[in-house]
């Protein structure tokens, strides 16, 4: 009686461990959006107001296995310098129309697009965190894609001789864009140049 | 973060000396039997590590104890001794003292068998305590043999089969004499070979671990509110040794130290209590990591100059805080590795920086996962720590196990039991206002 108590308790305990430790994922939906130029995993919370949209051709286990984190490569890299807040602007209006954008500002919605680079900067994959009732279609989301990998340059602040993987996002809402001023963008790149200044080659 | 190698030392052999000459039995080891401790609860776990425990009996134990309470508030580490090792024997008179150091020998007894686990050995030098752990499995027979000398101490009607020791008893009282001992084994009970003789002398004084646990004459913080901007141990504002360093590097560094003075309260916190603490700031091209940070002597060692920036020097000042806040050379836990990183990405979070520019987690194929750790950093950030049915409290123990699963690097360091950020938690009670 006593050993079945304890099995019991163990089975109990390890039922409550897989509970607690996929607990996290049981707050996100997953589905696939599929549009006539690409299809997009889609991840959206059930209680925050965050929808995650990802190109379905990354492979980030991939990209892992050759560009490690900076973190467990070289915790002391700096980053990307860019100049980029007029050159967003442009993506943004090169992708989405302009009476959409007003749509989306009149709606208030967020928009965060972030960037897996290489120590190089090259851009390795593209991850957009938008509003869970998005208006925003997987066509735009392509077209953005498709026109950030144009557009935008990112080079290391300072130079390293090892594979690694940073990330660099710029975080704003339509209103701001619809403006044309994104203050994390410039808060940013103010950031950037003090760390070149203190740290840089 | 690294533990603190002691180099062999002959009063340090000697320890072991002293715990062989009270044992005048033949005895043998079997297989090493680990403790099969079926899910102790913390308090099941206390009272068995302390049962044969009685207070005023011997001073250096009573320290000894006093210690290993204070860091298990922070660390856990009785709960982990226990679950892995089993039963100490405070049996009396286990003490000695020397000139200069005084040490604690105690076996560690597997529950309902007849078996050493291990035996540790309390070692005070310089005020400061270290437990040094020699594994009756240390493939090293010389170490193992330690365990088994207990095990016929305390068993000696046990059978034997395949080895046994005999302490050559012609030893003298002074412990600083070597020890020697005839070793036997046999693969058929009845004959038994002579194996040699070993002697204090020959065994390398390598424990199978070997932890820091704080400054016994120390106040012995362990992660309250301590006040102030001291976090205790080293006393006296003495700004940081940074002779070694080149002009180049003490620029750079200066540049870091000032970005973390101008930044948010809880990097101010940190270069406040840590500062002018007794740092020495080098540069060592040798060491692998980017930089590390010794809890015993206080030395931070970069690995070049361009390892310097306001991250890496927040990540390692923040081991000097928790060493102020449990002591020098504290038993070094995955939580507070966890600390350290969880502390930067607090830091980066408090500069506007987004989900893609923290640490650890861009090592997470997993972008939900990413999002999520930093809203709880975020909210950590903003509202401190909470508790309840959705307070960010809860998932302290997820994350710091996702951070270790993805920086396997850490996994070696002891689990500890807390799991619990005290030492950020710390931090946050200087920042109230």
């Amino acid at each position: 009686m006593k050993q079945f108590n304890t099995k019991m308790l163990l089975l109990i305990f390890s039922i409550l461990i897989n509970y607690y430790s996929n607990a996290q994922d049981w707050n996100w939906v997953d589905y696939k959006v599929t549009g006539s130029k690409s299809s997009y995993n889609c991840s959206k919370h059930k209680t925050r107001n965050e929808a995650i949209y990802v190109n379905q051709k990354y492979n980030k286990t991939e990209i892992l296995k050759e560009y490690p984190g900076y973190s467990n490569v070289d915790p002391s890299f700096l980053g990307y310098k860019t100049d980029l807040h007029n050159s967003f602007l442009e993506v943004i209006k090169k992708s989405i129309n302009t009476e959409k954008l007003k749509s989306l500002a009149d709606r208030n919605e967020g928009f965060y697009v972030g960037f897996d680079l290489n120590q190089d900067g090259k851009l390795l994959r593209i991850i957009f965190v938008l509003d869970t009732a998005t208006i925003i279609t997987s066509d735009e989301l392509y077209s953005l894609e498709e026109n950030i990998k144009n557009i935008l340059v990112f080079k290391p602040i300072r130079k390293v001789e090892v594979k690694l993987m940073d990330g660099f996002g710029i975080t704003t809402n339509f209103k701001e864009i619809l403006n044309g001023e994104i203050l994390s963008i410039r808060r940013t790149e103010e950031q950037q140049r003090e760390t070149e200044r203190l740290y840089g080659n | 973060m690294i533990f603190k190698f002691t180099p062999p030392r002959i009063r340090h052999l000697a320890v072991i000396g002293v715990a062989l000459s009270m044992l005048f039995y033949s005895c043998e080891r079997d297989e090493a039997q680990k403790p099969n401790i079926e899910m102790l609860s913390q308090q099941a776990a206390m009272d068995l590590f302390f049962k044969d425990y009685n207070k005023k009996e011997d001073e250096l134990r009573d320290k000894v104890v006093e210690r290993l309470l204070a860091v298990n508030d922070s660390t856990g580490i009785i709960y982990d001794l226990t679950s892995k090792y089993g039963q100490p024997k405070w049996f009396a008179k286990q003490s000695r003292t020397t000139k200069s150091d005084s040490y604690l020998v105690v076996p560690i007894c597997v529950p309902k068998a007849d078996s050493v686990s291990a035996v540790f050995v309390f070692l005070e030098q310089d005020s400061t305590l270290r437990l040094k752990i020699f594994e009756a499995s240390n493939p090293d027979t010389i170490i193992s043999d330690l365990a088994l000398f207990y095990q016929c101490y305390l068993f000696p009607n046990k059978e034997y089969t395949t080895r046994k020791a005999i302490p050559i008893q012609n030893y003298t009282k002074d412990y600083t004499e070597t020890k020697c001992w005839y070793i036997f084994s046999s693969i058929d009970r009845i004959n038994w070979n002579f194996n040699g003789v070993s002697c204090t002398e020959k065994i390398v004084y390598e424990p199978t671990l070997d932890f820091g646990l704080g400054d016994l004459s120390g106040s012995g913080d362990t992660g309250g509110d301590s006040g102030g901007g001291n976090t205790g141990g080293t006393t006296g504002a003495t700004s940081p040794n940074t002779t070694s360093l080149s002009s180049d590097a003490k620029n750079i560094l200066n540049n870091a130290k000032n970005k973390l003075e101008q930044g948010p309260c809880i990097s101010q916190t940190v270069m406040g209590s840590t500062w002018n603490n007794g740092l020495y700031i080098t540069i060592n091209g040798s060491i692998t990591e980017i930089a590390r940070y010794n809890t015993m002597t206080g030395k931070l060692e970069f690995r070049d100059e361009g390892s310097i920036t306001n991250n890496v020097l927040l990540h390692e000042l923040l081991h000097a805080y928790q060493a102020g806040l449990y002591g020098k050379g504290y038993l070094h836990t995955r939580t507070h590795e966890f600390e350290a990183w969880l502390l930067v990405d607090l830091y980066l979070i408090s500069q506007k920086k987004d989900m893609n520019n923290l640490t650890w987690t861009n090592d997470i194929d997993n972008d939900k996962l990413k999002l999520d750790y930093y809203n709880w950093v975020k909210s950590i950030l903003e509202n401190g720590f909470t508790t309840g049915l959705n307070g960010n409290s809860s998932m302290c123990t997820f994350w710091r196990n996702a951070f270790i699963e993805t920086v396997p690097k850490y996994k070696d360091l002891p689990s500890g039991t807390n799991t619990f950020p005290n030492t950020i938690n710390n931090i946050f009670s200087k920042c109230k206002n």
